[in-house]
């Protein structure tokens, strides 16, 4: 248990820390949501392994891609 | 969604693996599939919040709600064997990073500060479990050793956790006395816990005339021994332990050329960062 080697400020950066990473991972998931045009839900996107979230960012990158060079509106 | 065109992308078994322990758990607490292996899912976005999660962390449920998620035939991570966690933890970390996991490490000559990349795979494959049938045999007395349960170890942690921050708050006595009222009576909690972990590791104690699987039969046993029994004890406890355990990796230090053992802890709380 690594609690009982930190002092208490340690473990404040520690939960801060946390709090940070865990904002992050829900803005992904949410962003990837947006981008998949509701093909992909804010539950499916939680419910990803770090290999199938790689794969669906590159799906959204080659959509960005193809729209980009398409000239339509991605909005 | 049953009806979405990407659940093909969804996850699948990463890995499968074998509990080395080779324990028949009840299909309660592990429901075995015919094959003998339990298929490995990498952690989802979910998982990652949930290793992320101080109280769910110091209490041992996140731990178990990772387990439930990423290996769900194990039904009860709660009475998961400790021999057999470690490969849990360490194939739901291949399944989901691969097999590779860098680790920092000082190089006892020149204290120098290492960073390698260790192999996850071939280290699961070094992780046997120690001989928990033989009974270890002291006098007239045959003690037969089990190893303990991730609840176990749960509540050890905590406890030893409490005694830790009791034991740093000392410094804040002014009184002398109260000090070490407060001091001695942390160290008998401390006693007490270490003899209490242990008791939780014995299965039973044969006699010539009985068998006492009763817990706190063994753990008063245990506090009335003569010392040199419960040393034999504890060490035997300590070798099965240590020979459950994933062995200690060689490094080679890149600035002095130094090789050195250093054994990988896999605490359960940074495992998944």
């Amino acid at each position: 248990m690594r609690l009982l080697y930190l002092s208490q400020d340690d473990i404040e950066k520690l939960v801060k820390g946390y709090e940070e990473e865990v904002t992050i991972i829900k803005r992904n998931a949410l962003k990837a949501a947006w981008y998949m045009r509701g093909s992909l839900s804010y539950v499916d996107a939680m419910n990803l392994s770090p290999t199938e979230t790689n794969i669906i960012n590159k799906l959204i990158d080659e959509n960005l891609e193809v729209t980009k060079k398409s000239g339509l509106p991605f909005f | 969604m049953e009806n979405n065109p990407l659940k093909q992308y969804f996850r699948r078994p990463a890995i499968h693996i074998r509990l080395p322990s080779n324990y028949k758990y009840s299909s309660e607490i592990v429901d075995l599939p015919p094959t003998g292996e339990l298929p490995v899912y990498p952690m989802t976005a979910n998982d990652e919040i949930t290793a992320r999660t101080p109280d769910a962390l110091y209490n041992g449920s996140a731990v178990v709600s990772i387990i439930q998620s990423c290996v769900p035939t194990i039904k009860n991570p709660w009475l998961l064997l400790n021999a057999d966690l470690e490969t849990v933890l360490i194939s739901i970390r291949i399944a989901t990073n691969g097999d590779e996991m860098d680790v920092d490490t000082n190089c006892p000559a020149c204290k120098n500060s290492n960073r390698y990349g260790i192999n996850l795979s071939k280290l699961i494959s070094t992780i046997q479990v120690g001989d928990y049938n033989t009974e270890l045999v002291v006098g007239d007395l045959a003690i037969k050793f089990r190893s303990t349960t991730y609840q176990d170890n749960n509540n050890a942690s905590a406890e030893q956790f409490e005694i830790q921050r009791g034991l740093a708050q000392l410094e804040n006595y002014e009184d002398g006395e109260v000090k070490n009222k407060a001091a001695s009576e942390l160290l008998v909690r401390m006693n007490n816990l270490t003899q209490k972990i242990l008791s939780k590791n014995i299965e039973y104690i044969r006699t010539p005339e009985t068998s006492v699987s009763n817990q706190p039969f063994i753990l008063d046993f245990l506090q009335n021994c003569d010392k040199k029994m419960y040393d034999t004890i504890r060490d035997h406890n300590i070798e099965l332990r240590e020979s459950s355990q994933s062995k200690p990796l060689r490094f080679k230090c890149v600035s002095c050329q130094h090789e050195y053992n250093q054994t990988i802890t896999f605490s359960v709380t940074d495992f998944f960062e």
